[in-house]
């Protein structure tokens, strides 16, 4: 998956202002509501996360190869379960749309991630996937798909 | 004014459904995919006018629309918000034909009494009704015949209404649609008509009667009175009796497992019996149809011992035709189970042999109506675990009962 929409109206205003959101603005339609695109491919990629019980903003996996962290915007389910990553914590990254292989589809209740910090203190956060479903598979031709909250896909 | 008859559609309605219980969907263009996740089987407005079409593949409808949303369908909720537009409809007319999952006949004749105005308010005061009730938008056809009612709402898309009595506004209207649009008028039969130069439903309803009687059957007859304003098409309140009953689809992919194979066998066959149990039908034959590989057609047939809806009868009938498929291992990508020579339970002879329901599988009938649908299965389905742990594969359209069209 390589990017994720919220609906303006779940952020509050002053979290979009403070974490300059207004650029990530865009509507589907003249009519349509707007939202706020959360992309991999941006040079600065930011997840939404419920953290603390507050929506927050952490930087989307790592981008950075001098990190010690792995690069990327996935961590498999499959190595959270087998121990291969530690200190970190589960979180939920809120989202209304998701965007896999260029086909937007509907979320509902979000996507599990998790948090990790890395040597300097800076956190970051990536998506859990599993294998995919024959559904989802077939929708966006992607092996892998998202831990998805409250949602059969 | 006596014998009005009305037709009532919602417009696209999977996608306004979605929308009832996700509101920020509104104007976005949203497509609600197939089961399999291949095909758009619905989509909104909005998407229709970037060029995507019913059946399109997922993969040419983000090509036309890349901003458009995918939507899994969910037939269990679109049954509630159909069933409160049926109950919804009730309230204003003592006779409506539950046609399809959006569509309703009804008699049109009491409108006017129940919103206390002239019909044209009162039907758009019964179209606003349907909107603030049960949020979706419906367009409304009324004119003394169910085919010319059918016309208005259709022509009046979308969310929109027309009173269809003023003979030239019908003319107008018969003359816009083409011969083909017209439900009854299929493939072959607007193929015969086009080669007699009938192309809009003008030209039908201009065409000698018994011309048309002779080319297209008491049917055709049928569309043609209609078409004059002459109601011989009935408002039926109960579904006519079933030729035959049928459950089944695709299995998501070829498929050569003997063991996946038969999953589905079982899975189809306890629906089938699931379907006969709810109309009240027992069948004297099972046919089995597959598509094999390079898309050719498989179909087998089997005559029972006696009349049945027993799952112990039906299971090992139809197991036997799956395992006529020559050679075996031959890649399977569609199934259907198909009961036949239905009667009314109560309404057969019976059989020295006859085959009942057992305990087991009445108790899981019992168990599944209280706690869920497949709560109770088949150990033979274990095989399709996926299938299962998704729940919205657990509702077809096929299993909304009531319904007298699909």
């Amino acid at each position: 998956m390589v990017g994720l929409s919220l609906l303006r109206s779940e952020i509050p205003e002053t979290l979009i202002a403070q974490r300059h959101l207004q650029n990530r603005l865009t509507r589907r339609s003249d009519q349509a509501v707007e939202e706020i695109r959360f992309l991999w491919r941006v040079r600065h990629s930011l997840l939404p996360v419920w953290y603390q019980n507050e929506l927050s903003f952490f930087e989307w996996g790592n981008k950075d190869r001098s990190n010690r962290l792995p690069c990327g915007s996935h961590l498999m389910q499959e190595e959270l379960k087998n121990g291969c990553w530690r200190n970190c914590q589960r979180v939920e990254v809120p989202a209304n749309f998701g965007l896999a292989n260029h086909v937007w589809f509907h979320v509902i209740g979000g996507f599990q991630g998790i948090l990790i910090h890395d040597h300097s203190g800076g956190a970051h956060v990536y998506l859990l996937t599993q294998p995919a479903s024959h559904y989802y598979e077939v929708m966006t031709r992607s092996k892998r798909m998202p831990l998805f909250i409250g949602q059969g896909i | 004014m006596g014998n009005l008859i009305g037709h009532l559609d919602a417009d696209c309605f999977y996608a306004s459904a979605e929308r009832v219980r996700f509101p920020h969907l509104k104007e976005i263009p949203i497509g609600v995919l197939g089961n399999q996740g291949a095909c758009v089987i619905a989509k909104s407005y909005e998407m229709k006018a970037r060029g995507v079409t019913t059946a399109m593949p997922i993969w040419d409808a983000v090509s036309h629309c890349p901003e458009g949303v995918y939507i899994k369908r969910d037939f269990q909720w679109y049954e509630v918000l159909s069933r409160k537009m049926l109950e919804l409809l009730k309230q204003y007319s003592p006779t409506v034909e539950y046609y399809s999952i959006d569509e309703f006949f009804f008699d049109a004749d009491y409108l006017e009494q129940s919103f206390d105005c002239d019909l044209p308010d009162a039907v758009a005061a019964l179209q606003a009704k349907f909107l603030e009730q049960v949020g979706v938008p419906v367009s409304i056809g009324v004119s003394t015949s169910r085919i010319l009612a059918k016309l208005g709402s259709d022509s009046a898309k979308p969310y929109g209404w027309y009173v269809l009595i003023d003979p030239e506004l019908i003319a107008k209207l018969l003359q816009e649609q083409p011969v083909g649009e017209l439900t009854g008028i299929g493939f072959r039969s607007g193929l015969k008509l086009e080669a007699l130069g009938i192309k809009t439903c003008a030209d039908l309803a201009a065409a000698d009667r018994k011309m048309i009687r002779d080319l297209l059957t008491i049917k055709g007859e049928a569309i043609w009175y209609e078409l004059q304003g002459e109601s011989v098409i009935p408002i039926q309140v109960t579904r006519p009796q079933h030729k035959c009953v049928a459950r089944g689809g695709s299995l998501g992919g070829r498929v050569t497992d003997p063991e996946v194979l038969n999953g589905w066998l079982i899975r189809n066959l306890e629906r089938l019996t699931e379907a006969l149990f709810a109309y009240g039908y027992q069948c004297g034959r099972v046919c089995l149809e597959l598509q094999l590989k390079d898309r050719t057609g498989w179909s087998r047939q089997v005559l029972l011992h006696g009349h049945t809806d027993a799952f112990e009868a039906l299971a090992p009938a139809a197991q036997k035709l799956l395992r006529q498929i020559d050679p075996a291992g031959t890649p399977v990508s569609y199934m259907h189970i198909i009961a036949k020579d239905l009667r009314t339970a109560g309404q057969r002879q019976l059989s020295l042999l006859d085959q009942q329901t057992s305990l087991a599988n009445g108790l899981k009938n019992r168990v599944n109506q209280v706690i869920g649908r497949f709560a109770l299965r088949s150990g033979a389905t274990l095989t399709l675990p996926e299938l299962y742990s998704d729940q919205a594969h657990d509702h077809e359209i096929c299993d909304i009962y009531g319904k007298t069209c699909f």
